[in-house]
């Protein structure tokens, strides 16, 4: 029960975090140079515009309103589900970005997965080996992926595996799983990297400790301690690390779905900010900011479960 | 005008025979080969290629950017069809407008419609549908990723569109438009089936066109297929099938040409200079070369020192190498320009490209003696992504700074277009690299905004540019009817162009595409409709 | 049989930042089964580092040399896999600072559970049944409850009781208690003394117990060793060494009892520092000249047991 209040609670977080960060987008917006005036002439074919067709279509847009009315108006179709039209090609944002979340989620979910996967399995693996030629490769391997940049690391991946070797897709998401492989890789390379380096150094935190000398005691095998025991209590700090990890994956795959033709939020976006395109830019800053709050109650809820100091002297107090 | 067409008909005829024959098309409907080289004439029939196996493309952007897109798909698919299309030399010629005539003073245009032409669901063209398209271009404008469709710009003062019979219409303007079917040429009269649009003039599902495809499927930002329409009035397509990728980083997309994901890469920027030349020593790919509308210009403050010293631009446009900057930049892809407007367009009068660096530096020590002058070079995010400007403009830096006898220093600085063009418009800038386009095949309107002293451009991009008798030329043109004394004021505007230098053109733009040889016909310039019809599979 | 176990100069030393520290110096010592041995001494003494090298329990900066033999084994020197297989059920720990000793995160009665099922051979439903035995052995009034519950929600005094069952949770032949009863109130020290004695005479276990409470020790040990330095200076009867301490340091020790007169070991000499000879020549008052030049071997002393002290030989 306890439990049910504290996520209710968080949920009605929600509504100030996504109202501070859309003004935030909104106003950034405005100040920034640059209009979508032009671009929005240009494509209905107004290639030299005069001052009037200027003032015309910034009229249209809406743009010569004063910012509060321009806000407020948003913010009152944006409650009613309906986040206006596109200035560049006059789509629905709001279809537009629920159809684009599930592929940018997708990729995103796949990178952090590899995350998890082989970060925290390289820093498990690590740390049981700890001194060894694998501790000593790991880490090595570990340095590479954290100073690689995604983009090149993408580049890289494509020229040998689908270019060279033929074995995955250079781009797009027609073939399934096999499609997501190298954009998750490219976009968790790093993450990889450092997430096993904490999470081996946190598990040799705890293998110091006096329960593990305890459970040695007992006579449990090697795997027991160090899954059963050690690894269980580093759980807490890598878990936060990796729900960092998770703004990062959902922000910067902007690059990797790019390079890798994915029609997700992130190319969606990109566009939006070089064309000026105020309400998608501001439609996307709400749904990746709503993603990204729900994932960080997420993961909160993710530690109740873990650590159970938390969850029972919580619902205590 | 007929013997126009019958030397159209006849060169058309042999080029489809000639890529006909390289095919293996349908032997009963193919006209004997005109030229000797013929390979496939010593192929058995068995050997024929299967052309049902599905061509692909990757382009940067979506070919069928869909419903809300004024054209639905891009025109190079062939999917729909305009009334009048452009020959290679730029001038129109007839496509679903088998011929026309205008009144004296270009008031009244009859447009005869060809006839025996169904859509691909069926429906007869004619003058009905003509009016029903217009009718629909009147809800407008419309958004597009190509061009825009305003039918205020295309069709300025148009009064009314009516049919005389089922295959005349008639179009009347308030202002004579001497001109008018150059701005009609292939996106300015696209024809579409009235079925397929919504109530509010963008498209309910898929386009119904008269072209030699259709859309088979479209899934946004990600590919479409189009398929062979076999109830085509012209020539038919080899291939059945071809499906465009969308791949928006250039280095995925030859990427994926080289892992055989896509057999040929199209639309504009392809391929970079620098790939294409990888790829033009292996015989396991084709390289090809065509036209681009673009020309790449040094815009000029000439509104304030040193550039409005005409010793300043012409000086420095004779101390630039275009023939270098092209070859080493631009990897060989482009024609050095020497003047205003693009040698794609009907109207090009060509202008000597002059390059002498000595006399430039002359110019440029009498324009600004050896006082120190610190010159703003601004550069365009965007178009330095696409292009080598950077290089480009540390070469021009360079050029400028060794001047002997000058005191010159150049700063560099990127910018977003957008607070770029703000700089420009208020003065704050020497030089900028922008590339131009050509909004239409009339080039009216870049004359116009360009070098009219109350030209947009020239006001929006800080050009300062002010000549008498230029401004003179162009409200002349403004209102003249006669298209051969239009050419003549196009051409001496482009000659003055090249003295006087509004701005410094520096190269005419090339577009770079690639195949591979799995596939053949396949080339960058492609003329009336022919489309994708001769591209095919060669084994 | 339960083995006895036999240690044969005991060597270890740790890595540290400044250097090598010396923790066991050349010990020997035999542990004989079916009795209840004790090392005392001070904090440092080297007691805590010798019972948990017994079962290899020592950080990696440890370096141990040295045999123990465990009837035919060393076990110093057997594979470390051979070495679980004996951890717990042959040869039983009762950790130090019980609070630290259990997993934060895991239940209790699994970690009990863990400790019975760890050499394999029982299904769960048996293995809780032992747990629930074992707890209620321990005190436990409510085994269930306690098994679902978390070390954070346990007193000071459950946590010893806790790891005392988990020490015993294998049913080895041998238990080492290190420290036992180190910050814990009389009450509580009481329950302790209670519980390892039960634990001896119901199991038969036979016990190493590592501790500096002197009271401890003489009401639960058979024999004692007093530990000085990593070195034992003392050993025999546990009775008889407390009451009748023949080398200095024990005499020291049972001196500053708060019930013998509190007398503590006077500090370090600062002249007697730079020696080579009895490792308690700087602190003792009774030391001559040739203390400081020879160490001393192990003399017999009267009473029974051995002694290092020049002063026996």
């Amino acid at each position: 029960m306890a439990i049910l209040t504290y996520t209710g609670r968080r949920l009605l977080m929600l509504i100030p975090v996504l109202l501070g960060i859309s003004l935030a987008a909104f106003l950034l917006g405005r100040i920034a140079p640059g209009d979508p005036v032009d671009e929005a002439l240009f494509r209905i074919g107004v290639e030299f515009p005069t001052e009037e067709d200027r003032a015309e279509m910034r009229a249209q847009l809406g743009l010569d309103r004063p910012l509060p009315a321009q806000y407020l108006d948003w913010v009152g179709r944006a409650l009613r589900g309906d986040l206006g039209r596109s200035y560049v090609g006059n789509r629905d944002i709001a279809r537009e970005l629920m159809t684009r979340l599930p592929i940018t989620l997708e990729v995103s979910l796949a990178a952090l997965a590899a995350a998890v996967v082989f970060g925290v399995g390289g820093g498990v693996l690590m740390a049981a080996f700890h001194g060894t030629w694998v501790d000593t490769v790991l880490k090595a391997l570990s340095t590479l992926l954290l100073s690689v940049p995604g983009f090149w690391l993408a580049l890289f991946l494509i020229t040998v595996f689908a270019e060279q070797l033929h074995l995955l897709p250079t781009s797009g998401l027609d073939r399934g799983l096999a499609s997501l492989v190298l954009p998750a890789v490219a976009l968790s390379a790093a993450n990889v990297g450092s997430t096993s380096r904490f999470t081996r150094g946190n598990i040799l935190a705890q293998l110091g400790e006096q329960y593990i000398v305890a459970a040695n005691a007992k006579g449990l095998s090697q795997k027991a301690v160090m899954l059963g025991h050690a690894f269980r209590n580093s759980l807490v700090p890598i878990i936060t690390l990796i729900g960092n990890y998770f703004g990062g994956i959902l922000g910067g795959s902007t690059i990797i779905e790019n390079i890798f033709a994915i029609p997700g939020l992130g190319s969606y976006v990109l566009s939006a900010i070089q064309n000026r395109d105020y309400p998608v830019i501001q439609g996307y800053v709400l749904v990746t900011g709503a993603t990204f709050v729900l994932i960080t109650l997420a993961i909160d809820l993710l530690y109740l479960a873990v650590n159970p100091k938390i969850r029972i002297q919580g619902g205590e107090s | 005008m007929n013997k126009r067409l019958g030397t159209l008909l006849l060169s058309a005829a042999c080029a489809l025979s000639l890529a006909l024959s390289g095919c293996g098309g349908d032997a009963a409907s193919t006209p004997p080969p005109v030229s000797g080289t013929d390979p496939a004439a010593a192929q058995t029939p068995q050997a024929q290629p299967d052309q049902t196996r599905e061509i692909a493309f990757a382009a940067s952007r979506d070919q069928c950017p869909g419903e809300q897109d004024a054209y639905y798909a891009s025109m190079s698919l062939g999917v729909w069809e305009p009334l009048v299309t452009k020959n290679e030399d730029g001038t129109p010629a007839p496509a679903l407008a088998e011929r026309w005539e205008h009144n004296e003073d270009a008031t009244v245009w009859t447009f005869h419609l060809r006839e025996g032409v169904t859509f691909s669901n069926g429906a007869p063209f004619d003058a009905d549908i003509v009016l029903a398209n217009f009718e629909r271009m009147k809800k407008g404008p419309f958004d597009s990723s190509f061009y825009g469709l305003n039918i205020d710009t295309i069709y300025p003062g148009l009064l009314s569109c009516e049919k005389t019979d089922d295959f005349t219409v008639v179009l009347t303007l308030a202002e004579g438009q001497p001109l008018l079917d150059y701005t009609m040429v292939n996106y300015g009269s696209a024809m579409f089936e009235p079925s397929c649009f919504a109530g509010d003039g963008s498209f309910a599902g898929f386009p119904i066109g008269t072209g030699p495809y259709m859309v088979k499927e479209n899934v946004l930002g990600q590919y479409c297929v189009i398929e062979r329409n076999d109830a085509y009035w012209g020539t038919p397509g080899i291939a059945q099938t071809f499906r465009f990728k969308v791949i928006p980083d250039t280095e995925t997309r030859y990427a994926a040409l080289r892992a055989g994901e896509v057999q040929g890469l199209c639309d504009l920027g392809a391929i970079s200079p620098a790939q294409a030349a990888e790829l033009e020593g292996d015989s396991a790919y084709r390289v090809s070369v065509g036209d681009s509308g673009i020309t790449h210009f040094l815009n000029v403050n000439g509104g304030a020192f040193p550039f409005d010293d005409l010793r300043m631009r012409e000086g420095l446009s004779l101390l630039l190498d275009r023939q270098t900057i092209i070859d080493r930049f631009y990897n060989g892809y482009g024609l050095a320009a020497g003047g205003f407007l693009s040698y794609t367009s009907a109207f090009y009068a060509e202008q000597p490209v002059r390059y002498d660096p000595e006399q430039g530096a002359a110019l440029i020590r009498q324009a600004v003696g050896d006082q120190p002058v610190e010159l703003l070079f601004l550069l365009p995010n965007g178009d330095v992504n696409r292009y080598p400007y950077q290089e480009e403009a540390e070469y021009i830096q360079a050029l400028l700074e060794n001047i002997e006898g000058t005191n010159i220093k150049v700063q560099i600085r990127l910018m977003d277009w957008g607070p770029c063009k703000d700089e420009m418009k208020a003065g704050n800038y020497n030089m900028c690299l922008k590339i131009q386009g050509l909004p239409s095949a009339n080039p009216f309107s870049l004359f116009r905004n360009f070098m009219h002293t109350e030209g947009s451009t020239n006001l929006n991009y800080g050009l300062g540019y002010h000549n008498d008798h230029v401004d003179a030329l162009i409200e002349e043109a403004a209102v003249c009817l006669d298209a051969r004394r239009l050419g003549e004021i196009y051409a001496e505007l482009q000659a003055i162009s090249a003295e006087d230098f509004p701005n410094l053109p520096v190269l005419y733009s090339q577009e770079v595409v690639a195949s591979s040889s799995a596939i053949t016909g396949y080339q960058a310039d492609v003329y009336g409709l022919t489309g994708y019809t001769q591209v095919c599979w060669a084994q | 049989m339960v083995p006895d176990i036999e240690i044969r100069g005991l060597s270890v030393w740790f890595e540290t930042a400044q250097g090598p520290v010396a923790a066991v110096d050349d010990l020997s010592t035999t542990f004989r089964a079916g009795r209840i041995s004790g090392v005392i001494g001070e904090s440092g003494s080297g007691k805590s580092v010798m019972g948990l090298s017994l079962l290899r329990l020592l950080p990696n900066t440890a370096h141990v040399t040295g045999e123990c033999r465990f009837g035919k084994a060393d076990l110093y020197a057997m594979p470390l896999r051979e070495l679980r297989r004996l951890r717990g059920a042959s040869i039983g720990l009762i950790p130090q600072n019980p609070g630290a000793s259990l997993d934060p995160v895991m239940k209790i009665g699994r970690q009990i559970a863990e400790g019975i099922t760890a050499h394999g051979g029982l299904s769960r439903r048996e293995a809780a049944e032992r747990t629930a035995g074992l707890l209620r052995q321990f005190g436990f009034a409510d085994p269930e409850k306690i098994a679902g519950q978390y070390a954070f929600q346990m007193s000071g005094g459950m946590c010893q009781r806790l790891v005392s069952a988990l020490g015993l949770a294998g049913r080895p032949g041998w238990v080492v208690a290190d420290e036992p009863t180190k910050g814990l109130d009389a009450v509580l020290r009481s329950q302790v003394c209670t519980v390892l004695r039960q634990i001896y005479t119901e199991h038969h276990t036979s016990m190493i117990l590592v501790t500096h409470d002197l009271y401890l020790a003489r009401r639960l040990c058979d024999d004692i060793r007093v530990l000085y330095m990593g070195q034992i200076v003392e050993q025999g009867g546990a009775v008889d060494v407390l009451d009748h301490p023949r080398h200095p340091y024990t005499a020291g020790l049972t001196g500053a009892l708060p019930g013998r007169g509190m007398v503590p070991i006077p500090p370090p000499d600062p002249e007697r520092l730079d020696h080579r000879g009895c490792p308690f020549y700087p602190r003792c008052s009774r030391a001559e000249a040739h203390c400081g030049r020879a160490r001393p071997g192990d003399f017999d002393r009267p009473g029974g047991g051995k002694v290092r002290c020049f002063r026996y030989a």
